[in-house]
Formats: C-alpha cells, structure tokens, sequence
C-alpha cells in the first residue's frame, strides 16, 4: 500500500515537474516559481502536503511553500542523487508522513531531486497497521476455525443427533422397516448401532406381537363359533333330554327349563318359578333346603324314588360350579315310573312265581310221594303206580327249574349269595365226592379225587361253593357212560384251581359256545333233553356264582374221549 | 300230640291234614294268622307244635309270631315255619321272633317233613 502511494506521487511529481525540468533547475527565477506553483495547484493532491525540488547540493530551489526556498534539505534526503528513489516514512505532529524522493534526470545526469510530503492516508502507522493486520488475520484465521468448528460439529454432533432424533421419531411412529445407521467408530456409530439393534430387536417383537396377535384373533374367532356351536348343541341337547333339566341361578331364578320337565310336572313353561317348585314337591321333596345345600355347601343332593302326583320321580339338585364359585343350580327330574312299574313286576313275578308256582307243585310232589309212601297197597296195577312215580319225578324236575330260574334271577340282581367267609375247598369237594360215589359206583364209573396237601382256604359262600362243585361233577357223571371222572385241585395264584376230568362224549365245537348259556345242556335245548334229571340252568348259575365270588370257571378241553372243566376261587388272605 | 296248621292253600292244608293224620297226629287247621290266632286263644288245650306259613292274606306268619309272642300260653308253643320263600332277611326275622325252624316246603317229601316236624318237637 506504502509503494503504491509513493508511485502515486511519483507520477505526481514527474507529471507536474519532471516536463519542467531543466527550467526548475535553473536558478530560480520568479516567473520559474509563478510557475511552479501553478503546476503545483493544479495537481495539487489533498494529501499532499509539501513539494520540494532541491539541487545536487541539497539546496531548495523550488518548494510549495515559499519560506521553504534557499533552505537545505536533510542529509539523508541526499541519497536519491545517486539516483535511487525512495521513500520514508515518519512522524510529524502526530500524523504519519510519507516522504517520497524521486531524482531528476535529465540527459542522463542527476540534476537534482523531488521531496514529496504526503500524509499516509491509509495506514497511518505502520505497526499498528501490521498489528491491524494480525489482530485482522486472527480474527479471520478465528471465524475460519469456527466455521470449520461449525461444519464439523454439523456433521459430527448435529447431524447425528438429528438423524437419531428423526429415527427415534420413527420408531415412535412404528417404522420399523428402515435400518439405522451412522458409519462412524465414535460415540454417534456405537449408539446409531445400538439403536438399529434395538429397532430389529423391536421389529423381531412386534412382528411376532403381531402375528401372535392374529393368530390370537383367529383362534378367538373360531374359539366363538366353536362356542356358539356347542351352546347351540347343549341348548338343543337339554331340550331334547327325556328327563326335566332346571337351570336356577344364585338368586332363585330359573334361567333354563327344558320341554320334559314343563311335560313331567305337567304344567307350561313360563309356570315354572322357584317358588313352583317348592310347592310342586311338596315334603316329598325339599327344593329349597336341597338348593341351599347345593349353592351353600356344593352338595348335590339325589333324592331316592319320590311318588309325586301320581307318578315316580327321581330328583337331584346339583351345584355349577364355575372356577370354584357356586353359580347355581342344576335340578334334574326324572321320571321313574316306568321302570319302578317294572322292577315292582318282576319283584312281583318272583314273589308270585315262588310262592303261587311253587306251592301247586309242591302239593302235586307231596301228594304224588303220599301215595308211594302210605297207599301203595291200595294201587294194584303197576302201571298206573308207575305214573304215579313220573307225575312225581316230573314235579320234582318243575320245582327245581323254578328254583333255578329264580335263584339265576336272583343272582343277576347281584343277590342271592349269603356272606363270604374262608373256606376249605378240599373239604367241600370231599363231602360232595363221597355224595356222589353212590351215584357214580351205579354207572360203574370211577370216581377219584386228588390234591395238594395243605391247601390255603378260599374266600366265598361255602354253600354255594357246593352247588359249584355238585355241578361239574355231577355233569361229569351223567355225561359219561364208562370209565372215570377225576377232580383235582391246587394252587394257581392267587386262586385255586379245581380240574373236573370225564371220559364222556364231549361236546362238539359248535356246542361249547353254548355251554354256561341260560337253559343250554350241551347244545340241547330244554325242549329236546336226552337226561331228564337236569334243568339246563346247571353251568348258567354255577358260572353266575363264581364270577360273584370273583373266580373264573370254563371248559378247558373237550373231545370226544372226554371234557376238562375248570374253576378258580380266589384265596382267603 | 296237638299239632295246628296255618296255611291259606287248600290243597296244601288237605295234604299235611292227610300227612299229619297219617302218622297220628290230632291236627287243627287255620286258614290265616288271624285265625289261628283266634282258635289259639279260646282253645282249651293249646297244640304242642305249629306249622306256619308266611305269605297269607288278612295276617301273615310274621304278624302272627309278633301276636303270639305277647300271649303268654302260646308262646312257647314251638313254632316251625314252612315257605317256599326264604331269603336271608326272612331267615334272621323269623328267628328273632322266635321260630323254632323253617322248613322250605317243594324241597322236601312228606315223610322227610313229619321227621323234621318231630324233632322240633318239646321232649316229653
């Protein structure tokens, strides 16, 4: 900036006085200082202050101020003779000045030389100035730094934190789908990757959450036409029940009341309240205590055969308990009629055929042995004494067909035997194999009995056990024309085991499944028998009898050189 | 001896008649416990043994051991009890009210009733 003012004023001063030169150095004349002064007005620079021609002897010839002339200049202004131009800079009542020294040449000899005084217009002090300059460049150097500071922190801190801040936002929006990213090893890189973690990890939930969610919603759905489906199932089931079927919930109210218990009561539908009910059963039936009971206690309450307006009825009250909690009430009817009518028959039937049968027959077998016993003197034709022992025979056979058939009723019903106790089966077949030897020594079979010693006692009703075995054995005989019949008996078990062997004609394949058959004798039925002394009920009830004492009985073998039958009773513990 | 029969069958009763005659007995007849328990009553000589049946109309053989026994000269009477119909239950209740045996009548003959009838007879 100094140079170009300097240049500046030296064009200055060649413009203004070089052309004039030769006139300037002159010794000065007035018209020469006229003129001088002329040329210095007219280019006359605000900031020039002082112009001054002086000779090679440093002598002012010239100067914009007059009092100037004849004067010397400063030594060291005498320097630019050796025509190198210069300029200075100084201090002058506080104003920096600039003092430019341009030769003058003429010829190519120094003549002489221009002293310009100008103010330096725009560095006034040089040091300031280089200070300014600094204090400028660190401001600059400052705003730079910042800047950068700025363009760093943007791209480093903002940026990310935006960015974080936009996908947390996200997030929050449920977007999920976008990856959350920043490439960088700092702090920002770890966290974005921490959250893009968490994001996949939330997608990977919520996803799941979803389709749980549907496939909640699925199973919901088809979990209530399933329900619907079976409350219209049951709905219909309940009406369709032959027995009465009352819902009545905990505040006495009747919330369901099917077809059959309006038809059993006899009444309509909308009849049927709590309070009916009571008064319906009456005593014979207590609605309310058996309610209380019920809702109260979770007792349900079955009430036996009631006779109620004509008609059996079984009541029950049962509680509905729903997650532990009584919710009411179910009351069920039933009509027993019928089937009370129909146990009362049959027990009728037996009471009636037991005695009513049993007593003709009786007096027709006591009337018949009469005769044999006390008249037989009186009955000269043999023939008719003969009829007299087969109306008598036969009247026995009826009985004990009676007998059976009643006894075989009776065992069906799960009655008939007496109380179980421990008994020696050897005993047992002992006393019936010397009953029957007679019987047997008749037919000229062998009778043979065998056993372990000290066998444990059975657990059963003895009596019974005697039928058991007079059966199989007595059957043995009669079906066996020649040779033996043997009876064994030993442990198997838990039970004992007692084997009936014969040598007789065996039954064929075809018949054995009709052994242990209501009425079957080896195939034939009780119309076509070949031995009259048996009723056909024998292996029927023997087998009802010991099934009831929990042991088993069958035909082990059979062919036409013999039959094996069996039986098990279960040892006295 | 004195024997009396209580039975409601007509032909059983002419049977054990001829039965009990047959081996010298003096027989009374009563169609039902109620009268038997009449003529028991008014009887000057009280029999020495009863056959009873059970299932009788007006009283049947229960009701009438339950009378005979707050009657003081019959009831020791020794009382045979012949049915058909014996189950368990019947078996206990007629020895607890005091019958001396029960006979099932179809199973037996005639001449095996009167031995059985003897030997519940009092020995004399």
């Amino acid at each position: 900036m100094i140079s170009q003012q300097f240049n500046h004023t030296k064009a200055v001063a060649q413009n203004a006085l070089i052309l004039e030169a030769r006139d300037f150095i002159e010794p000065s004349s007035v018209e020469a200082q006229n003129q001088f002064h002329r040329y210095v007005e007219e280019f006359k620079d605000p900031t020039i202050h002082e112009i001054n021609i002086f000779d090679l002897n440093g002598r002012i010839i010239v100067s914009s101020i007059e009092s100037k002339v004849g004067q010397s200049v400063d030594s060291a202004s005498l320097k630019v003779l050796s025509d190198n131009e210069f300029y200075l800079i100084s201090s002058e009542a506080g104003r920096n000045i600039i003092l430019s020294y341009i030769p003058l040449v003429f010829n190519g000899s120094v003549l002489g030389a221009v002293e310009i005084k100008s103010e330096l217009v725009h560095l006034l002090d040089p040091i300031q100035y280089e200070m300014n300059q600094i204090t400028l460049r660190l401001i600059f150097i400052g705003l730079v730094i910042l800047f950068l500071y700025y363009v760093i922190e943007w791209q480093f801190v903002i940026k990310p934190i935006n960015y974080l801040k936009k996908q947390a936002q996200n997030l929050e929006q449920g977007n999920l789908n976008e990856p959350i990213s920043i490439k960088t090893s700092d702090e920002f890189g770890f966290l974005a990757n921490f959250f893009d973690q968490m994001r996949a990890k939330l997608k990977l939930s919520w996803s799941r959450i979803t389709e749980f969610n549907e496939e909640l919603e699925l199973k919901v759905g088809e979990k209530t036409i399933e329900l619907r489906n079976e409350q219209a199932k049951l709905t219909s089931s309940i009406q369709s029940l032959r027995f009465g079927f009352i819902i009545v919930n905990a505040g006495k109210n009747i919330m369901m009341s099917n077809v059959a218990a309006s038809e059993i009561m006899g009444v309509s539908n909308d009849k049927i309240d709590f309070d009916f009910l009571v008064d319906y059963f009456g005593q014979s039936f207590d609605v309310t205590d058996s309610y209380n009971r019920s809702i109260g206690y979770k007792q349900s309450v079955i009430s036996p055969e009631i006779d109620s307006h004509g008609k059996f009825l079984k009541v029950s009250m049962l509680p509905i308990i729903s997650e532990e909690q009584v919710i009411g009430s179910v009351m069920v009817i039933e009509d027993v009629t019928e089937a009370v009518l129909l146990q009362r028959n049959k027990e009728e039937f037996f009471a009636v055929a037991s005695h009513e049968l049993r007593t003709p027959l009786t007096s027709i077998r006591g009337n018949m042995s009469l005769i044999q016993d006390y008249y037989k003197d009186q009955i000269s034709s043999k023939e008719v004494m003969n009829m007299i022992v087969q109306a008598y025979q036969s009247s026995i056979r009826l009985i004990s067909i009676v007998n059976d058939f009643l006894d075989a009723s009776k065992l069906e019903q799960g009655k008939g035997l007496g109380q179980f106790e421990k008994v020696n089966l050897v005993n047992v077949i002992d006393e019936i194999i010397k009953d029957l030897n007679t019987t047997a020594k008749v037919k000229g079979l062998e009778l043979i009995f065998s056993s372990d010693k000290q066998l444990p006692a059975v657990f059963g009703d003895e009596s019974r056990l005697k039928e058991v075995v007079y059966n199989l054995v007595g059957n043995a005989i009669n079906y066996t024309q020649e040779g033996r019949v043997e009876v064994e008996v030993g442990v198997d078990g838990d039970y004992l085991k007692v084997v009936v062997k014969d040598t007789g004609v065996g039954i064929t394949a075809q018949n054995q499944g009709l052994l242990f058959k209501k009425f079957q004798q080896a195939g034939k039925s009780i119309f076509s028998r070949e031995n009259n002394s048996s009723t056909g009920m024998g292996l029927y009830i023997s087998k009802l009898l010991v099934n009831a004492m929990h042991g088993e009985i069958g035909l082990l073998d059979s062919s036409d050189k013999g039959s094996t039958f069996f039986f098990t009773i279960p040892i006295a513990k | 001896m004195k024997l009396m029969i209580v039975e409601d069958d007509s032909f059983m009763i002419q049977l054990y008649h001829n039965l009990f005659k047959l081996e010298g007995f003096e027989v009374e007849l009563a169609k039902d416990g109620l009268e038997a328990l009449d003529k028991l009553k008014t009887a000057e000589k009280v029999p020495d043994i009863i056959l009873l049946d059970i299932m009788m109309p007006r009283m049947d053989g229960f009701e009438f051991l339950r009378q005979r026994n707050k009657v003081d000269k019959l009831k020791n009477i020794p009382v045979v009890v012949l049915s058909n119909l014996f189950s368990e239950e019947d078996q206990e209740k007629i020895k607890k009210l005091g019958a001396k045996g029960f006979i099932t009548k179809s199973e037996q003959d005639p001449k095996e009733l009167v031995k059985k009838v003897k030997e519940y007879l009092p020995k004399s």
